[in-house]
């Protein structure tokens, strides 16, 4: 690992200058960094790099059964969490995107026929603090 | 190895070990080209149909690999992360339509699923390049439960009203 002491106000450049990072403030055992980089560039907290990277980890785990996720689609939709119908066997489906800059939410996707009675089925961010 | 595929009439037989094999237009293909975070060497995907509202974003080289997702637009007009344009993996221009699919964390508890607002996946419609991006707002948790207590409420509301199976 490179190592470099910088005062405040003095940057480092990354990659021929396509990257500057400049000490903003250092307080106490903090220091406040400023990232200059072009937008393609991705910049994260390694923390929460980390619990993406669990995070994904987890959900690809191999062990979510259909019978789970059929039990989840119905405990969603408010309906007794019982009878799982089995055997729908995926198929593969083309999704729509939709505009950037649309308004979202209050459109109905016109294309899939199975997306109807949203309402009280749809996770919905409401109850959270 | 990410040649254009548009060449209609292709397609692409691959294996899951949780639905067996599909055959696929060549032009339904999602690819990722950074990969979901975590998994940088598997680039190409398919969305396979569950009961609404989840699919999965199932992978076409690794037959293990898939995630249960959820459109992003279901979350309503709160869940209000902007696209990441300019990003190079998807050439998203301020034009294009895109998806946003929030990748779903099912547990053995049902109750327990939690879905990940902090990292969805945007892919361009254009040409159906993906990109995991993460949101820097704290709104956004890794672990938005789904099961919220009102369907729960609901589900006992109507198990005692009798079971009408509601949806169709």
């Amino acid at each position: 690992m490179l190592i470099l002491t910088r005062k405040i106000g003095e940057s480092i450049y990354i990659g021929d200058g396509r990257i500057k990072v400049v000490v903003v403030e250092v307080k106490g055992n903090q220091v406040r960094l400023g990232i200059e980089a072009p937008p393609e560039e991705k910049i994260y907290r390694e923390e929460i790099y980390q619990q993406i990277l669990e995070e994904n980890r987890t959900a690809a785990r191999g062990d979510v059964t259909e019978a789970s996720l059929d039990q989840l689609s119905i405990g969603l939709k408010g309906a007794p969490s019982k009878g799982v119908q089995g055997g729908a066997t995926p198929k593969a489906v083309s999704f729509k995107g939709r505009s950037v800059g649309a308004t979202r939410g209050g459109e109905q996707s016109s294309g899939g026929s199975d997306k109807q009675e949203k309402g009280a089925s749809s996770p919905k961010l409401g109850g959270q603090k | 190895m990410s040649e254009e595929q548009k060449n209609s009439g292709e397609t692409i037989t691959f294996q899951s070990t949780r639905f067996g094999e599909f055959t696929v237009p060549a032009e339904v293909l999602i690819e990722i080209p950074s990969g979901v975070i975590g998994f940088p060497h598997t680039t190409r995907y398919v969305m396979l149909d569950h009961k609404p509202p989840f699919s999965w974003l199932h992978s076409v080289e690794d037959p293990n690999l898939a995630f249960v997702v959820v459109d992003g637009f279901e979350f309503g007009p709160q869940f209000d992360v902007k696209p990441p344009i300019g990003d190079k993996d998807t050439d998203l221009k301020a034009e294009d339509e895109y998806a946003i699919l929030v990748i779903v964390t099912v547990r053995p508890d049902p109750k327990l699923t939690t879905a990940n607002l902090k990292a969805p996946v945007f892919v361009n419609m254009r040409n159906r390049k993906g990109v995991q991006t993460i949101i820097d707002d704290p709104r956004f948790s890794t672990r938005f439960p789904l099961w919220s207590e009102q369907a729960e409420g609901d589900a006992a509301a109507q198990k005692t009203e009798e079971k009408k199976p509601e949806n169709k």
